[in-house]
């Protein structure tokens, strides 16, 4: 479903922000992206989702170059950034509506989903205020509606769990399980081993751009077992305490 | 005297900020801005000797009707309407701006004094714009009319207790309009109020001066006025401040300062100002800080709960192009600073136009008296002159750069280039058509063209539309400012918006210079061929953008 393949970036040239990254996610796999602050997540994901030009390598979703045929591609992911920045002056159900005309969904389709999920989220009646009404956590939510709103076969998220409260984190979670079930695919990053296990059918690791592991964490915790140094490292990094 | 103490005290507190100087020697960049500041001033002196010059001039010419002392009121009008202007935006501000408002509501003093100290305040900042508008009036009135002592001793107090009646004038409106409206005012709000107060009191200031030039021109009693005015040297006083009774108690006291006259409407002057500010400080400190201590002052929630027949009927879906398009517009249309920027321009002019044939201005009526001898080639010229003010249409240039940080969105949204370049370029399309439908349909409708001739211009100049608003999104789309948290450098402080006005001038200077090498073959033929070049240079345009946009909205 996402085929990242041999991906680099550099914002200046002496130092690579993501270097010679691949990875691919199958079709109806929740996919974590793991690694520290830095490690260059954001700088990947903003590359899959076509926000940011890549150096070199190619980046595919469902079979699609994103970087030649970015329309195709874009028509079967959606995106929610780290940090929910959008239109504070539209209400919430207008940015709903702007998100499904983009991706022509229907009345009936819109109108279901966005009910759906702004009861799963607690924003029914938010829905109908200016966004710059909204807290943080409810910004995050109606981003989180925008795009789960078009249903695509892959939704790519960025530090999802930050800033939610427990019920929407665990509601999210569920979400996530069953869109899977459906035979979707998710694809989320996160600086918090935590948050990736008992969920993720398997895992990258990251640290300064470059890919450490990949696998489901049980054989990652394996190979830690067998004395693996580097993993070890990256492991106390990502479940020290401050992390959070 | 105790009681007044403690509102003094707010007082300096709350000036301090304004003639902190001390600091600046610590701070070499506020030093840097000082300096900057005293050469503006600097660059000013030339015209203020101009303005003394003026007075001068308009002494002697008054002098000659014996009316002299009507400068004074002149001045004292004048100054009176700037600082009730001005008065409005300081006042809202010192009020509804302020932020230590509820820190000193916890102090133990009354809130009287609070409202005291803040209109106190105000009208200290007022004294820099009396100062510098009445000091050569006064200066130069003292010294043509050889005026005595008493004379200074008069304006001296005067001059202080000039601001106090526009600003508790201000302050009972401004405080009367929180209180119907009950809203909570922010700086961008304020800004949108004080915007519009200056727009409407331009208009009204240009309607009367035109009204009264050509009221002047048609009278032919003004031989007879002369002659009342040498008879009564406070005529014209009496004519000019009908409206605003204190500037004649000002002048009069002024220009009579040895009789007990003069004493008198020295006293009338300061004792209005003096009634009309415990007026002003009772009506604010009751309306709004009143308002303020019971909590009532934030605006009341007014939202009734949708039905689910609205809530359904809330889902609608639409074209992406018209999406995009009614997403530009409520954004332009929520957010003050960008109507302001992007909007009020479209009726500014029309609203100058229709003002200056209504009130019958004589250089209008000159204006197409000339154009009438010019035939129809003139409507060439028409569309020129709408190629240019179409560059004042700024919409599109600024069309990514205002989503600032929501700019993402438009980066992963599957939509095709054209569909983007048609939804953006709309609104700027409309804007600008509008103009020229207007100037050209007014203009000719007066000259009597033939109706087929006019559609033919306006079809002309439509299509000129096109490839400025394409050009604007090309080029803040090249280098989108998105990183802004203050809406107003979106719009105002973009270079995008000035580099694509300065492209569309000169690409009507382009088709300026073409119509005039054209001007002696036939206007059909001069029509046509602007038509082709304006289509063909959209065609171009459009298809840069459907080619480079994808990989310029990217980020690098
Ligand atoms: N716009 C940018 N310009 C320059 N350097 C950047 C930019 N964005 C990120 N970086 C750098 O790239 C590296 C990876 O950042 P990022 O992808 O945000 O990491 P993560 O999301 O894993 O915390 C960091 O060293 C960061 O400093
Ligand atoms: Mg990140």
């Amino acid at each position: 479903m996402l085929r990242i393949e041999h991906v680099s970036k550099s914002y200046d040239r002496n130092k690579k922000a993501v270097d010679d990254l691949s990875i691919h996610v199958k079709k109806g796999e929740i996919y974590g992206f793991i690694g520290p602050n830095g490690a260059g997540k954001t700088t990947t994901i903003k590359m899959i989702t076509g926000i940011l030009k890549m150096s070199s390598g190619n980046i595919f979703i469902d079979g699609i170059n994103i970087a030649s045929n970015p329309i195709e591609a874009k028509r079967r992911m959606t995106y929610v950034p780290d940090n929910p920045d959008i239109q504070k002056k539209l209400k919430g159900i207008e940015y709903v509506n702007f998100i499904a005309d983009m991706y022509d969904i229907s009345k009936a389709d819109r109108q279901e989903r966005t009910n759906e999920y702004a009861k799963l989220f607690g924003m029914q009646d938010a829905l109908y205020n200016q966004i710059a009404s909204y807290s943080h956590g409810m910004q995050q939510k109606i981003v989180l509606i925008g795009a789960l709103v078009t249903d695509p076969q892959l939704i790519v998220l960025d530090e999802p769990m930050v800033g939610l409260d427990p019920k929407s984190s665990y509601n999210l979670k569920e979400l996530m399980k069953k869109r899977v079930s459906e035979g979707k695919t998710v694809f989320f990053s996160t600086h918090v081993l935590e948050v990736a296990e008992k969920f993720c059918d398997r895992v990258a690791i990251i640290s300064h751009g470059k890919l450490i592991a990949e696998g489901s964490l049980a054989q990652l915790r394996e190979n830690l077992a067998e004395g693996d140094m580097s993993l070890e490292q990256i492991f106390l990094e990502l479940t020290d305490e401050d992390n959070e | 005297m105790k009681i007044m103490n403690k509102a003094f005290k707010i007082f300096k507190v709350q000036l301090k900020p304004m003639l902190n100087f001390a600091s600046l020697k610590t701070d070499k960049k506020q030093r840097r801005k000082i300096i900057g500041f005293v050469l503006l001033i600097l660059c000013f002196v030339p015209s203020y000797f101009l303005y003394f010059s003026i007075v001068d001039i308009l002494y002697n010419s008054l002098a000659a009707l014996n009316q002299q002392s009507a400068l004074l009121a002149i001045g004292a009008m004048g100054v009176s309407a700037v600082v009730l202007l001005f008065g409005f935006m300081y006042v809202f501000s010192a009020l509804f701006g302020a932020r230590d408002l509820d820190m000193l509501l916890a102090m133990p003093v009354k809130s009287w004094q609070i409202t005291l100290a803040k209109l106190l305040n105000t009208i200290v900042y007022e004294y820099v714009i009396v100062l510098a508008l009445m000091l050569p009036i006064v200066i130069m009135y003292a010294v043509l009319s050889s005026a005595g002592i008493l004379y200074w001793v008069y304006s001296v107090i005067m001059l202080v207790f000039m601001p106090v009646i526009p600003i508790s004038v201000a302050t009972i409106l401004d405080v009367i309009v929180i209180r119907i409206f009950s809203m909570r005012f922010n700086a961008e709000k304020i800004q949108t109020v004080f915007m519009i107060i200056l727009l409407i009191a331009a208009f009204a200031f240009s309607f009367l001066i035109n009204k009264m030039s050509s009221v002047m021109y048609s009278d032919n009693q003004a031989e007879a006025i002369i002659s009342t005015m040498i008879g009564d040297n406070q005529y014209l006083i009496n004519i000019l401040t009908k409206a605003y009774p204190p500037a004649m108690f000002f002048a009069s006291a002024l220009s009579a300062t040895s009789s007990a006259q003069g004493d008198l409407y020295l006293l009338a002057f300061v004792a209005v100002s003096i009634i009309l500010f415990g007026l002003a400080v009772f009506i604010c400190d009751k309306l709004y800080i009143g308002a303020v201590t019971a909590g009532i002052s934030s605006s009341k929630s007014k939202k009734k709960k949708l039905s689910s027949e609205e809530k359904s009927a809330s889902f609608k879906t639409a074209s992406k192009v018209k999406s995009i398009f009614s997403v530009d517009m409520k954004v332009i249309f929520r957010t003050p600073v960008f109507a302001i920027n992007l909007l009020l321009v479209i009726p500014v002019l029309p609203a100058v136009i229709l003002i200056s044939i209504i009130s019958q201005d004589i250089s209008i009526n000159t204006l197409f008296g000339l154009l009438s001898m010019g035939g129809p080639a003139v409507g060439l010229y028409l569309i020129v002159i709408c190629f240019f003010i179409a560059t004042i249409v700024t919409m599109s240039s600024s069309s990514f750069s205002r989503e600032g940080r929501a700019f993402w969105i438009t980066q992963i949204v599957p939509v095709k280039a054209m569909d983007q370049l048609i939804g953006r370029c709309l609104g700027t399309m409309l804007a600008s058509g509008f103009l020229s439908v207007l100037v050209i349909s007014v203009i000719g409708i007066f000259l009597k063209w033939s109706a087929f001739y006019i559609i033919a211009l306006i079809l002309t100049s439509l299509v000129a539309c096109a490839p400025i608003a394409i050009v604007g999104l090309l080029v803040d789309a090249r280098k989108p400012k998105t990183d802004w948290d203050d809406a107003a450098s979106a719009v105002k402080r973009n270079t995008n918006t000035v580099i694509s006005m300065l492209l569309a001038m000169a690409n009507a200077i382009v088709l300026g210079v073409i119509v005039l090498l054209l001007r002696n073959i036939n206007v059909w033929i001069t029509i046509s061929i602007l038509l082709v070049l304006n289509l063909i240079f959209a065609i171009l345009m459009a298809n840069v953008y459907i080619k480079k946009s994808p990989s310029m909205l990217q980020n690098e």
